[in-house]
């Protein structure tokens, strides 16, 4: 395999790894009574600054969580700016899944008539649509103007949304506008990984390990629906890492959830599944068994801290390390907003 | 203050007044008894539910903040824009011992995973359970609204009986009676005047009768 030089990049993520919470400190957070005892726990972290910032701005929840999100984000503009070009491209790919959210977001809000500013302030600060871009393309009037202006600025979403935009003016029926441009995300995306060399086969396995988590829930989540197996294939990326198309089909094929994990036993993702599985029974929740398997595709993605450290491994598993830890700080901060228990918000939170 | 003639139809019709009075007021009492009774039948349904909701609360609270948590505000703004519906409740009225209730029948919320709107794919499982719970929650504010509407209505009506009762316990009646006793004392006042004006006409017109048989017999002899 081919394999570029991120010696430097490497070096710089090694450091800022360094910085990042181990589980102690989760645990101890977890004791804590409120907020304001997170918050001075956060001051000894790297956080410490965005948070207070943003906290005399807005209050103690809000502020934490906007602290973090300044923290996070001014965390991967710097590896954006460490990493060479071509892996610049291949971080983009994995930030390409902002664009496709920024896109329904628009869709959405065109959909039931909402206003600029709503559509605008729902749009997330990510992805490689500039936002002057997505600001223009809120302004259209409606669905049919905003895939019309995207077709006209080339943007390549437009192609599925064109394709199915027909269909949607027929029955109003968005979910299959939207379904266009996940299948578009994961084909497109997946498309541009070809090549030999290290780096494009890891970005390659995190989509395809995430086309497979993506899957398995929708087999799930459709047991409750009473579809035909043809019309659940309809929901199916192709793609995936362990479950190929064939395996797929004859999955959408079982109608019972508990059959489902029977039929996934034998798979990579069986045992995560039969743990999901026994706190589903308890809870009646399949947010659970994502939890799980989110948990297992973290994991795996965290790992690769340990791959060849002269790859971009270690960019794509800081990134993930990054974000999990500031979706487990959010987790904490809002179970105690709301009096969640401790066992559930340590159901809820992923601590690799 | 109301004029009160010191007759005797007066009497009786003041005395049929508080007949009337204490029937109205054991009916009163009677109505207020029975819609006691289905206030509390329904006081039992309304805490029943009032628990149900405080669970679903809490529920929902929960999905919400882990889904706040995990897949972020702006996600779940998103996702809140597919998502449009009308909530259809139809309101018709039926009476509970002449106390006019609303009822309210309504098309249950909940909606099936492909009827909210938003593509299953890139959606989480932790988005569909936070419209799950919040459309649960919604079922329940709408029957217990109902059911305490009814509650309410069932107190007032309740409040006003009992306020009727007391009225006519402590106002009407004692007024009547006191009525029909200043009646009572006058009629007799007037019966014992009658009876001495009797004596005393009697008293002069033998006195009259002696003199003249007197009068008669001096003449005579």
């Amino acid at each position: 395999m081919l394999k570029a030089d991120h010696g430097y990049a490497n070096a710089r993520v090694r450091a800022m790894k360094s910085r990042l919470l181990d589980q102690s400190v989760f645990e101890k957070m977890l004791g804590m009574k409120d907020l304001s005892e997170i918050l001075t726990a956060l001051d000894k972290t790297s956080y410490r600054n965005e948070v207070h910032e943003e906290v005399l701005k807005a209050g103690l929840l809000v502020g934490i969580e906007e602290g973090l999100r300044a923290a996070t984000s001014a965390d991967l503009q710097k590896i954006l700016k460490i990493i060479d070009l071509e892996a610049k491209n291949l971080i983009e790919v994995l930030l390409g899944r902002w664009d496709v959210q920024n896109l329904k977001t628009i869709l959405r809000g065109k959909h039931i008539g909402a206003a600029k500013a709503d559509i605008i302030s729902s749009l997330a600060p990510a992805g490689c649509l500039h936002d002057s871009v997505l600001q223009e393309l809120a302004e259209q009037p409606d669905i049919r103007g905003v895939i019309d202006l995207m077709a006209t600025w080339s943007i390549p979403y437009s192609k599925p949304l064109t394709a199915e935009l027909g269909k949607y003016q027929q029955n109003l029926a968005l979910q299959n506008l939207e379904f266009s441009l996940d299948k578009f995300y994961y084909q497109n995306t997946l498309a541009r990984l070809t090549g030999r060399s290290l780096d494009i086969q890891l970005v390659r396995e995190v989509i395809t390990r995430e086309i497979d988590l993506t899957n398995i829930m929708t087999l799930l989540r459709l047991t409750r629906e009473n579809l035909a197996p043809e019309e659940k294939e309809k929901y199916l990326l192709a793609g995936g890492r362990r479950l190929n198309w064939g395996s797929l089909v004859k999955l959408a094929q079982v109608q019972d959830a508990d059959d489902l994990i029977v039929a996934l036993e034998k798979s990579v993702y069986g045992k995560v599944l039969q743990e999901g599985w026994q706190l589903f029974l308890v809870s009646g929740k399949f947010s659970v068994i994502e939890r799980r398997l989110e948990n297992q595709v973290i994991t795996k993605n965290i790992a690769l801290f340990r791959a060849d450290p002269l790859s971009i491994a270690l960019v794509i598993a800081y990134i993930w390390a990054k974000l999990n830890e500031v979706v487990n700080l959010r987790i904490l901060i809002r179970g105690k907003e709301v009096d969640m228990p401790a066992k559930m918000i340590r159901q809820a939170l992923v601590l690799v | 203050m109301e004029e009160l003639h010191s007759t005797r139809s007066e009497l009786l019709f003041r005395r049929n007044q508080i007949l009337l009075a204490e029937q109205g007021r054991d009916l009163l009492k009677k109505k207020r008894d029975a819609l006691l009774m289905e206030f509390m039948k329904i006081m039992d349904k309304v805490l029943d539910i009032s628990e149900k909701l405080n669970e679903q609360a809490k529920a929902s609270s929960y999905a919400l903040a882990v889904a706040k948590a995990v897949d972020g505000i702006i996600t779940l703004r998103s996702v809140s824009l597919a998502v449009k519906g009308d909530i259809k409740v139809d309101i018709t009225g039926s009476k509970i011992m002449g106390v006019p209730v609303p009822e309210v029948t309504k098309t249950s919320i909940s909606r099936s995973l492909l009827s909210r709107g938003y593509s299953i794919v890139g959606v989480s499982s932790r988005i569909d359970e936070v419209a799950e719970t919040f459309e649960k929650e919604l079922d329940t504010i709408i029957e217990i609204a109902a059911i305490e509407t009814k509650l309410r209505r069932l107190g007032n009506e309740i409040q006003k009986t009992r306020r009727r009762v007391n009225a006519l316990d402590q106002a009407v009646l004692p007024v009547l009676r006191e009525q029909v006793q200043i009646i009572q004392m006058a009629l007799d006042e007037r019966a014992r005047e009658d009876i001495f004006r009797l004596k005393k006409v009697k008293k002069s017109l033998e006195a009259r009768k002696k003199s003249q048989l007197l009068r008669e017999a001096t003449s005579s002899a």
